[in-house]
This record gives structure tokens, sequence and C-alpha cells, in this order.
């Protein structure tokens, strides 16, 4: 079985794209390797019986014809990214082959990564895959290429980028490494949302490069973080939705970072998010907001910034409106950050004179306040409230 | 694998609800309408408008919103509808689609001849659906939703599949959910696991692919009935991929065009709109509100898929009428076709074209003859609810409880499998589903009762 692996891990099967034209740049071992092709090798199974009883010689000859290895291919989309970035006053055609030989490349990378209909990806090809990708800058050179692909190879590169970012080598996930000396390329990625060409697949790029948490707590701390506001309300609604995504993703992923983010910057940041998301104009906008609000300050971990967002009248009187709101969805979400106000014991004086001012209102209010399909945390909850305002 | 349809610039369509002027609703569902309507700064375009309301339904919040990137506006290919835009009005999502006026399969079927619509130009229809279908699993998409209302043709006889409101993709979080896995073990999993060729995932749309294609014609020939079986085979494994499935002789030997669909299928038949207004009054009639209609269409859908599994030489598998493989639904579904050979009742009926009492009553016997099958599961299940004391009772009593049991299970059962059928009368069925709920507590509260009763004695 070890043979085995080692084919598969080089290459299983003669791959569809072996056809391709390597251009000269290719090395001479990878062209030698592409010549022959053995029927032996249509089945993985046929290759492996063959090998497990065959001499050292008859493995020899085998590999000497398997196609190009992933490095190769690697290599070679990285020389075709340097001519995109470079040449734009070549010939025409010239240019237009070598896009297609690069889009061609791209989609090689992906059927390693994510294998095809023929064949499952294999880990070793994935793993020298990912070494030769990130040895060099060929992360910065697709990103920065990526406008000048075409649509499906956009979509190629960026599934191949998120994968990526996945693959572990030597038990260490290299991608992080390498983005952590890049941070700057999440630079390029946020200010996508700005471009509705580019927004999806940048976007999704830049959700899988914030997994790591270096990268996330980068981009929390940058000028960037306040763009987001807009990004959500962005009228085309896939790129909003894909904003408000990453967004999410961006303060609830990492826990400690995400304390650390909120305390350092709780005035601007509670600031923009009242008076931007909650009090929006734009419904989506707000269900968005209080719900992401709601799972942020009931985490353990943000208990310090929740304590000190319940001890506020400013937030409180946006929670009321909220709670006042025709629609039973923002209701709801409302009421589950309302409830740490009043479940608060040590409540502001300001607090509490709010609460008893509006306390018949609200009793009345949560009388007939109720989820669709039954709810015991809810109700549990909802008497606890009810008790704390009648209480005071 | 890559089409561009990027031959002329594409048009900006205005992300605001007063550039559009409804002229017609055409479509209506639980959540959701859908409207023609002309966008008056291209030049009064006319388009498909799908309204959907976010504040009615969470998990269509959950599905849109949540969503990370929109599946529907990267596709790339000349049998998938693109929408020209989305954007939100209110709490409402406003998906803006190119309008295709030939309509659904779904509303051509049920305004074509009685006699159905002719295979030919089923073979079209679904093979243009096929190679739709390929190419999103070949992009690592899930559709989902495969069924006759979502398959629309324009009045030139192209086909597009529509509709990836719950279509997800392997490359997103959703994963998560699929391989029921914690978040934590999920977050850095090998990716061969998210995402793989062999993922038996995809096999639930081809699923759903047979049963649309059986429903959608009466009479059929032999190599349809041999594509509708690969694709209901009840092991995902065996069923064959989109791109297999392509080069099976029923789409090998189709080589309609869409002109032929047009000049034979959609001539003469009324527009879109008067087909919705006419499915509305059927409704309204309460037609579609009759369980018994309920029954009688998912039996017959079932005696036919069953046949079909029969007539392909499968008789020794289990035929579940539950997709196998879709993650939601539980697997207890399952409907013996051959278990004990003696007192299996096929589907004398054949493929009859109506449904007559008589082979109701023979659907319903044959059902019945798999509640033997059901007893040991049964009594297992009382075991567990640890009514061991009743079997100390006299055996009538413990008959009775079983027998009551047996008898939700079975219409349960019978349920399900209604509820796989019509995907359509989705609330009708969450009401014979609440009762039947209240039917078990009520069962459940009995034994309670016959426990303390026994207790006590």
């Amino acid at each position: 079985m070890k043979i085995n692996r080692n084919i598969l891990g080089t290459k299983a099967k003669p791959h569809p794209y072996s056809s391709i034209i390597i251009p000269g740049g290719a090395t001479s071992r990878a062209v030698a390797r592409r010549l022959p092709q053995p029927v032996a090798l249509l089945h993985t199974a046929t290759a492996a019986n063959v090998c497990d009883k065959s001499s050292p010689t008859n493995m020899k000859g085998l590999f000497k014809s398997k196609p190009r290895t992933p490095v190769d291919i690697v290599r070679q989309t990285r020389d075709l990214l340097i001519y995109a970035d470079r040449s734009p006053d070549s010939r025409e055609s010239k240019r237009e082959e070598k896009m297609a030989e690069l889009c061609k490349t791209i989609r090689e990378l992906k059927s390693i990564l994510y294998g095809n209909s023929e064949s499952e990806p294999v880990s070793e090809a994935c793993a020298q895959l990912t070494q030769e990708f990130f040895r060099e800058n060929t992360l910065r050179l697709l990103i920065t290429c990526l406008p000048k692909l075409n649509l499906e190879a956009r979509k190629d590169a960026t599934q191949v980028v998120a994968n990526l970012q996945r693959q572990q080598v030597h038990s260490r996930l290299i991608a992080s490494v390498y983005l952590e000396a890049n941070l700057d390329l999440m630079d390029i990625l946020i200010a996508g949302y700005e471009n509705t060409d580019m927004a999806l697949h940048y976007g999704a790029m830049l959700r899988e490069c914030i997994r790591h948490q270096t990268v996330a707590r980068y981009v929390l701390e940058s000028e960037h973080m306040k763009k987001f506001y807009d990004y959500i309300q962005l009228p085309n609604f896939d790129i909003a939705a894909d904003a408000a995504a990453t967004f999410k993703e961006l303060l609830t992923r990492h826990k400690s970072t995400v304390a650390e983010f909120l305390s350092k910057n709780y005035d601007w940041f509670f600031a923009e998010y009242n008076s931007k998301l909650l009090e929006s104009t734009n419904y989506i906008t707000r269900r968005q907001a209080i719900k992401l609000l709601g799972d942020i300050l009931l985490d353990r971990s943000n208990s310090a910034v929740m304590t000190r967002y319940v001890s506020s009248r400013d937030n409180l009187r946006i929670l009321m409106n909220l709670l006042r709101e025709s629609s039973k969805s923002i209701q709801l979400e409302a009421f589950h950050v309302f409830k740490l106000f009043a479940a608060n014991q040590n409540k502001p004086p300001d607090i509490v004179s709010i609460l008893v001012a509006n306390k018949s209102k609200l009793l009345r209010l949560f009388a007939d306040f109720k989820t669709d399909k039954a709810d015991e945390q809810f109700e549990v909850d909802k008497a606890q409230v009810v008790k704390e305002i009648a209480a005071l | 694998m890559a089409y561009e349809q990027e031959d002329h610039p594409k048009l900006q369509f205005p992300l605001d609800s007063n550039s559009y002027n409804i002229t017609a609703e055409i479509g209506a569902g639980v959540c959701s309408k859908v409207y023609t309507a002309q966008c008056l700064p291209i030049n009064s375009t006319v388009v498909a408008i799908k309204s959907i309301d976010l504040d009615q339904s969470n998990a269509n919040f959950r599905n849109l919103v949540g969503r990370e990137t929109n599946t529907s506006s990267l596709l790339s290919h000349p049998n998938i509808l693109n929408p020209h835009c989305s954007f939100t009005a209110g709490n409402r999502l406003w998906v803006v689609m190119p309008f295709m006026s030939g309509g659904s399969l779904e509303s051509i079927i049920s305004s074509s001849s009685p006699n159905g619509i002719q295979e030919q130009c089923i073979a079209i229809i679904l093979k243009e659906t096929l190679t739709a279908l390929s190419y999103l699993h070949s992009q690592g998409h899930l559709h989902r939703d495969i069924k006759a209302s979502n398959i629309l043709l324009d009045d030139n006889g192209r086909v597009k599949l529509a509709d990836f409101g719950v279509s997800s993709s392997f490359y997103k979080s959703s994963s998560v959910y699929r391989l029921g896995s914690s978040p934590f073990s999920q977050y850095w999993i090998a990716p061969e696991v998210i995402h793989s060729h062999k993922d038996y995932s995809f096999k639930a749309d081809i699923w759903s692919f047979g049963v649309t294609a059986l429903d959608s014609t009466k009479k059929f020939s032999e190599t349809f009935q041999d594509m509708v079986a690969s694709c209901l085979r009840k092991d995902p494994a065996n069923r064959p991929t989109a791109d297999e499935l392509l080069k099976h002789p029923f789409f090998e030997s189709c080589n309609g065009t869409s002109e032929f669909l047009a000049e034979n299928l959609l001539r003469g038949l009324p527009s879109v709109e008067e087909r919705f207004r006419a499915a509305s009054k059927i409704l309204e009639e309460g037609v579609g509100c009759d369980p018994n209609g309920d029954w009688a269409s998912g039996l017959l859908l079932n005696r036919r898929m069953t046949s079909i599994i029969e007539g392909n030489g499968n008789e020794d598998e289990e035929f579940e009428v539950h997709d196998p493989v879709s993650p939601v639904e539980s697997t207890q579904a399952v409907i013996p076709c051959d278990d004990d050979g003696e007192e299996q009742q096929p589907a004398t009926g054949g493929r009859g074209n109506e449904v007559s009492a008589e082979t109701m009553v023979n659907e319903l016997m044959a059902l019945m003859t798999s509640l033997d099958d059901q007893k040991e599961k049964v009594k297992k299940i009382i075991n567990q609810l640890g009514v061991k004391t009743i079997d100390r009772e006299d055996g009538l009593e413990k008959e009775n409880a079983r027998l009551r049991l047996e008898l939700e299970r079975e219409k349960e059962q019978n349920l399900k499998l209604i509820q796989v059928i019509n995907e359509e009368d989705e609330l009708l069925h969450q009401n014979e589903r609440l009762r039947l709920e209240l039917e078990n507590e009520k069962l459940r509260l009995e034994l309670e009762k016959l426990k303390m009763h026994i207790s006590a004695t």
C-alpha cells in the first residue's frame, strides 16, 4: 500500500489536462515526464497492482512517465500570473493564449485540491501544491490578477484560495504564516466590496483568510472596520449579504481577539453600531444587527463589554424602540438584548428610572409577547424580566 | 465547462422598487409571490420579480440573508436562470429575473391535454435541466429543490433551472450542518472531506430529478422507465451522477431542439398569467385541500415509483419513500418492497393513469402488509418506554396498545410519503403533522394512565 500512496501522491492517473502544451519556461523534466502515457495508469488499482508485484526498475519506468507534478503546475501558474501582471503591451494574440492557459492551470490546481469526477484529492499532492504555492508570492499575484481573469477562472481561483487556507503541511497551516507576513493583502480584499464585479470573489477569499486569528485581529484593528457599516447596507443585496457575513465572522469567530477589540474600541464601535445599524431605515440591517448584538453580548467572553453596554441609557432607549417594532422577528431579537438590561443586578439609577417610567407599558407588552413555537427558555427569561420590572 | 454569457454587455438593472411597474401576479408560495413587471428605466423591459417576505419565515431569512455568497449571481450556464439583481424593499427581498414567458414545467403539465405531454418534449426539457444540474454540481453546489415548478421555459422553448433560494454551496459553512460534526472539529477539517466528488449529497438532487421526471408524464417508454429507476435507487452510491445520467440512452437518443418545444409544446398554451389564475381558482375551490386528493396523488406516484423500481429488477431492495441521503429526514419511512416474500402485494394496478377507489384500497393493503415488519420496531419502542409492566398484564391490553402505536406509525409513514412527493402542499402537511403529534400525545397520555393504573393494581 505504501507504493500505491507514493504514486497517488504524485499523480494517480493521467491528468485530464495533461495534453496542455507546456510553454518554454517549464522545466525539461516536466516535459520529459509528459511524453509516454502507459495504459496501466488509467486505473489507479491496476497501477497499484503492477507496482506491488513489480521490480524497482519497473517502478522507475512508471515514474518517468507520470504527468506534471503539483509543484510543476504551481510554478507554471506563477509564471503565467507574472506574465499577466506585467505585460499589457505584448502581442494581443499571444496574450489571449497565455490567459487561456492561465485559466486552465488554475482549474488544474482546483482539481488537485478538490478532486474531480474521476478521482478524489490526494493529501500528499495537496501538501506539495500548498508548499510550493506559499514558497513564493503566488497568492499576491493571484489576488491582484483576479480582475483580469474570466468569471469561471475567478471562481476557480477563489476556491483554490479558500482551500489553501485549510491545508496543513506537517500539521502546520502554512497559509497562516504566509498571511502574517502579507497582511496588506487584506486591504485589497476588503476594498473589493466597492467593486461590484470583484466583491463576491474577494469577499469569499477574505472570509477564509480571517479564519486565521492573526489575520482577523489585523482586520479588526484596521481602519477597514468602519467601512463595513456601509458595505453591509449596499443596495446590491448579494454584496451586502456577503459583507454582513464577513462582519459577523469577524465579531464572533475568535473569542479572545473579539473581546479585546471590543473593550479597546468600545466607544466608537457601539456609537456607530447603534446609529448606523440598529437605527438604520433598512429592515434587513436592523434585523441582522440586533441578532448579532445579542450574539456578541451573550457570549461569555464578552461579559465585560456586556456589563458596560447595559449600563447606558442611550442603549436602553434604542432597544426599547426595537421592542416596539412591528416586525415580530425584530421584537424577539430585541428582547434577548433587553433582558440583559432588566436582569442587571447593578442597574444605574438612570436605567432604573427609565424602566420605572415605562413599567406599565412594558408589562403590557410582555403580557402578550409570544414566540411562534413553544420556547421554554424564552418563557423563563420573560418571566424573569417581568418579575424584575414589576419589582422596581 | 465554462459557458460564457457575456456576449452582450450586462445591463445594470436598478436596485430600487420604484423603478419597476408591476403588471400581473404569476405565482405564489407560502412566503413569496412572483410578478411580471416592467423595468421603467430600461425601456420597460419585461421582467419577473420574486418578492419574498423575510419577516414571515425565519428559515427564509437565514437561507437568504445568513447565506454567505449568493449562489446564483456567480453561476453562468445557458440552462440556469440568472437573476438580474436583488435588493430589499421593506421587509421583502426582491429578486429581479428575466421573464420566462413559457412558464414552469408544472404549469405546462397542468394546462396540457389530459394525456400528458409527449415523451419527446419531456426528454428535451429533462435533458436541459440535467445539463444545468451537472454544471451546478461541477461548481460544488446542490440545488436541493429540483421540481417541475422550478423548471422554466421561455417562449423560444429554451429551458432554465431556477430558484436557488434553498440551494447551498459546499464551500460554505453549511457543511457544518451536513457533516453533523461539532463546529470545532469542523473548523480545520480536511478539505477533501468538505468537498468530495464522491459525496452522496449530490445524489439527493438526482433523486429529486427522478421524481420530477416521473411526475411529468403519464405514459412512458422503457428507456424512460430505466432512466427514472436509476435515479430512484435506494442506495445513493448506486444512483448515477448528473454527468453519467446524461449518457443514459434516454438522453443520448434525445436530440430535440428548443424550436421543437416552442412548436410542439408551447404553441397554443394559455399565458403564464392565465395559467396562474386557473391554478389559483382550483385551489380556491378546495380541490387541493381535499386530503383524499392528496392521498390519491401521493399513492399514485408511489405506486408508479414502486412499479418502476420493480420493473428494474431491484426487487430485494428496500424502497424508501424518503430521499435516503437528505440530511434532515429521518429514515423511518421505509416501505419494504419484498422483504418477506409471502405478503408483499406490489402495485397490482401497473401504471394506470387513474386512481380508483379499488387501486387505492390495494395500495393501502400493500402498506398494511408492511405492518408486521414494523411490529418488531414498535415492540422495541414500547420496551424503551419502560412499559414492561404491560407485559405482565393480560394480552388484550398489550395488543391494544401496540396496535394503536402501530397504527400511528403507519399513519405517520403514509404522511411522510405524501410529504415527500407533494412538497407544494407543505402547509397542509404541517397541519396533519400537528394533528398527529396531538394524537401521539394523547396516546402517550393514555399509556401513562394505563401505567398508573397498572401500578395501582
